[in-house]
């Protein structure tokens, strides 16, 4: 009795710290940037707003850059950060990986289509060029919502969906994508080919309540799926067959899961660009030091995920200020040692 | 006879042209505990899949009392009825409190934690586990792991109980990986449930402990029912021949008639030759 | 303030307020030139140096190579087309001149919500593109004066160089090569600003099947038979001939190994499309024509 008292105290613990972390993340994430406001000036900015025109300028860096960079950090992170634990739970695999849906494969194949072909296809059509920016975005989502949709179908026989048969087609289908945005890549001139490069690299800079607001009503599903994913995937743990013992309607949860997850990530992709190790690490350092019950993984590794993306996005735009780094070398740099030291760490404390 | 839990009729299940349960027929009344015997391949881990709705028969159907099983809702389903799997893998490090409890989280979320905990530490405790309560289920060894699983299912018919009245255990080659004491440990406790009123359904490759354990025996070969009825009765030197295809003979111990099987070596004799 | 999108949805009242609050103390941005320039390009950094407006300068791109104060001087905004709005309003520039591709579109949108006027330049790699990238980023810096008589100049060397590639008799074939990098040869072909050039200095491609900066093959570049070959010099020591055409390679089986005909030239010098570009070609041609009569 005392045992279940004390988790549930330990998990409320966790979660509440994790919550002061992406608080104290996003101050400092609309705190600090190129240009330097003090941080009395950024508090009056949040609070009485733009009424005061000597804040004019200050207000429009805080509330129209950095607030809806911050906005869409947390929610990129937080949504790749829970689809990877979605994925890893579904596939039972600690190593799996949102891109094994095949989202970012095709999102990453539909890019370079629209960076390399779009404005050649314009110009045939005899339309005035250049291609709409939102084109891009909206290529990406759709391409990688495509690919998952076909994986899917791939994987499914007779209402029943087999994640190993989904593993290996998302590898197959990898490789293809891959091979054709080498294709797409081999056609594209100079400025196309760094363009793509730039993309796949990720990055927040771009950052508009625009794209907070068309991002939103993607990626928010998932994170409101949490709650409710938890127990099932809990009972997945034990295999398939196991969970619909326990009463767990084993298929709609693959397909709930899958579906999320290959908007959610789509959305974050079209948004920020591919942003690799997310995914992968947050869950798994989380379930190194929280444990792996996802029902406390799940909301952790969204608070958690959000928390460090801005943060990586922070360290992108002032290191090497006023120009910044792309954001998926900033997570890998930041996230590989760390996730080492976590993995070592672990590895001594079971060692002695 | 009381009316049965679970009725089975007409059973078959094809796979690629292959009959793997043909025209079995049983029922499973409370109170009682039937064992499936057979060889390898017989349709043993088909029929159980079957009879407890993860699988939909080729043909024929069952029905949980007045109910075909498979218009019950899942979540209902998992209140009447708890399946312990063969050894299982995790692929995450849950510890052995998260995987017990996990029984409890389908039916047993209106219950109040005060009753939770009392389900999840008698069920840790029956099965002798409850010392390795916060240990990492993937470091306990193959015997432990079985045990902490039969604590699931125990806490899962804990929790049915309160939505369910009538229910039936699943037991697929339960003391495999157990030692002598656990393996009669365990059996008591499916036992002890079917006192309680539960159907229990085990496949059992030891047919000693079956015909000890066995209120009623099921022999299965080549996906069909050969034989059924109390051990004493079924376990005969003929069926072993036919079904096991070993000249093992069969004998019974004196006090009660309990029968027993005795291993017997098949190596050609050079004197006899 | 020529483009001010549309506000989104969830820009609130106060918000708008905060916009207008930026825009009102500001009158019409072209009366008064602009003081503090943010110069993303490296041919528009080139002409703005030229024209006298170097000061005026408040940050570059990394591609602004020359002249040389420029990367030493002003702060770095970064790669052209991976800009950061905050980035670039933290220089405080009242105008963003830019090379055609200059982006992400969203970020040059938010900067000139920001108040700040953007503007692109065209960038077609022959002598007209030239001319009007000097006449459109004078006009923008409000330097057009400086800037007719630096297009003047630029175009009388066009006009030079026109003379003396009349006077080419056999068009040699040169191989415009942009990196050797891990047994790849990446070759300028069609479309390019190294096919401009070239045609500049009145030497024909011998890439032409090619179209846009590419990979090219072992046997495409035998096939080629170029004359000479042409790469960039990017460090202090030009690439070696010895290397370049070393006997096991393919360029070692070229017409300009042969004759050791390897001419290296500074990239933005070469590629650039700038006021040096005349200056560029004729270097090119003499040193690939060293016989021809000097006008």
């Amino acid at each position: 009795m005392a045992d279940t008292a004390a988790r549930a105290r330990r998990g409320a613990l966790a979660l509440g710290l994790l919550l002061a972390l992406v608080l104290a993340v996003a101050l400092l994430s609309v705190g600090m940037g190129a240009i330097r406001i003090p941080p009395g000036r950024v508090l009056d900015v949040l609070v009485r707003g733009a009424a005061d025109p000597l804040l004019a300028r200050d207000a429009l860096v805080v509330l129209n850059i950095r607030l809806p960079r911050t906005l869409l950090g947390l929610l990129v992170g937080a949504g790749l950060a829970v689809s990877g634990a979605l994925m890893q739970g579904l596939f039972r695999n600690p190593l799996a990986d949102p891109a094994l849906v095949g989202v970012s494969a095709g999102a990453g194949l539909a890019a370079a289509c629209v960076i390399v072909l779009g404005d050649r296809l314009v110009a045939h059509l005899g339309l005035p060029g250049p291609l709409p920016y939102a084109v891009l975005p909206a290529g990406a989502f759709l391409g990688g919502l495509s690919a998952t949709l076909v994986l899917y179908g791939l994987a499914t026989r007779a209402g029943r969906t087999s994640v190993a048969t989904m593993l290996l087609a998302g590898i197959a289908l990898g490789a293809l994508s891959g091979a054709l945005t080498g294709l797409l890549v081999y056609a594209s001139d100079d400025r196309q080919l760094r363009d793509l490069t730039f993309w796949s690299l990720g990055s927040l800079g771009g950052a508009t309540w625009t794209k907070v607001a068309a991002t939103t009503p993607l990626i928010l599903p998932v994170l409101l799926a949490v709650p409710v994913l938890g127990r099932g995937l809990n009972a997945l743990v034990l295999g398939e067959a196991e969970a619909f013992h326990l009463g767990v309607r084993v298929e709609r949860l693959k397909r709930a899961c899958i579906l999320l997850v290959a908007v959610a990530v789509g959305a974050g992709v079209a948004a920020a660009g591919v942003i690799g190790f997310v995914g992968l690490v947050v869950p798994h350092a989380l379930r190194l030091v929280i444990g792996p019950e996802h029902r406390l993984l799940l909301p952790a590794a969204a608070l958690l995920g959000g928390a460090f993306l801005v943060l990586a996005d922070v360290a992108a735009r002032i290191v090497a200020a006023p120009a910044e780094l792309p954001i998926g070398i900033v997570t890998a740099m930041v996230g590989a040692p760390v996730f080492l030291w976590l993995l070592l760490g672990r590895a001594r404390l079971a060692d002695a | 006879m009381p009316e049965p839990l679970l009725t089975a009729s007409g059973l078959a299940y094809t796979v690629a042209g292959r009959d793997l349960v043909q025209d079995v027929s049983l029922a499973v009344p409370p109170g009682a505990l039937q064992v499936i015997v057979g060889p390898n391949g017989a349709g043993k881990s088909t029929l159980l899949r079957l009879l407890c709705g993860e699988l939909r028969p080729s043909r024929g159907g069952v029905a949980y009392g007045p109910e075909p099983v498979e218009t019950i809702p899942p979540w209902r389903l998992a209140g009447m009825r708890a399946v312990l799997p063969q050894a299982a893998r995790l692929a995450f490090p849950f510890s052995v409190a998260d995987v017990a409890r996990i029984g409890l989280d389908g039916i047993g979320r209106g219950l109040k934690a005060r009753d939770r905990a009392a389900m999840l530490e008698r069920a840790l405790g029956q099965v002798d586990v409850a010392h390795l309560a916060d240990r990492s289920y993937q470091t306990l060894s193959g015997g432990e792991q079985a045990r902490v699983q039969f604590a699931r299912v125990l806490c899962q018919l804990a929790a049915g109980r309160t939505i369910a009245d009538r229910q039936v255990l699943f037991l697929d080659e339960p003391t495999a990986s157990l030692d002598l004491r656990h393996q009669g440990a365990l059996l008591d406790a499916a036992a002890e449930l079917a006192r309680a009123g539960v159907g229990v359904v085990a496949i059992l490759h030891d047919l000693n402990l079956a015909a000890a354990y066995a209120d009623t025996l099921l022999v299965l070969d080549q996906g069909r029912l050969v034989a059924d009825g109390p051990p004493a009765e079924v376990l005969r030197d003929t069926l072993i021949a036919q079904v096991f295809q070993v000249s093992w003979p069969v004998g019974q111990v004196p006090p009660n008639g309990q029968p027993f099987v005795l291993p017997r070596r098949n190596v050609a004799d050079p004197q006899h030759s | 303030m020529t483009d001010r999108p549309a506000l989104p949805w969830s820009r609130r009242s106060l918000l708008s307020a905060a916009v207008a609050g930026v825009l009102a103390p500001r009158p019409a941005l072209s009366a008064t030139p602009a003081a503090r320039i943010a110069s993303l390009g490296g041919a528009v950094t080139e002409i703005l140096y030229r024209l006298g407006a170097g000061p005026r300068i408040a940050a570059v791109d990394t591609t602004s190579l020359y002249p040389a104060e420029a990367m030493r001087e002003k702060p770095n905004v970064g790669y052209l087309r991976a800009l950061s709005a905050e980035g670039l309003l933290s220089v405080g520039p009242d105008l963003v001149i830019a090379a055609d591709g200059a982006g992400p579109a969203d970020v040059l949108a938010l900067v000139r919500e920001a108040g700040v006027r953007v503007e692109t330049v065209k960038e077609p790699p022959t002598p007209g593109g030239v001319l009007d990238k000097i006449a459109a980023v004078g006009r923008l810096a409000g330097l057009e004066r400086e800037a007719e008589a630096l297009s003047a100049e630029v175009k009388a060397h066009f006009a030079d160089l026109a003379a003396q590639r009349a006077r080419i008799a056999r068009p040699a074939r040169a191989l415009v090569v942009l990196s050797l990098q891990g047994g790849r040869t990446m070759v300028g072909g069609r479309n390019t600003t190294a096919d401009g050039i070239l045609g500049l200095a009145g030497i024909s491609n011998a890439a032409e099947g090619l179209d846009g900066f590419k990979p090219i093959t072992d046997e495409a570049i035998v096939a080629a038979a170029p004359d000479t070959v042409v790469m960039m010099q990017n460090g202090p020591e030009p690439p070696k001939p010895e290397a370049v055409f070393a006997p096991d390679t393919a360029l070692g089986r070229t017409p300009a190994a042969a004759r050791r005909s390897l001419v290296a030239m500074d990239g933005l010098y070469l590629l650039g499309f700038g006021p040096r570009t005349p200056e560029a070609a004729g270097d090119l041609m003499r040193a690939v024509y060293p016989d021809l009569p000097r006008g």
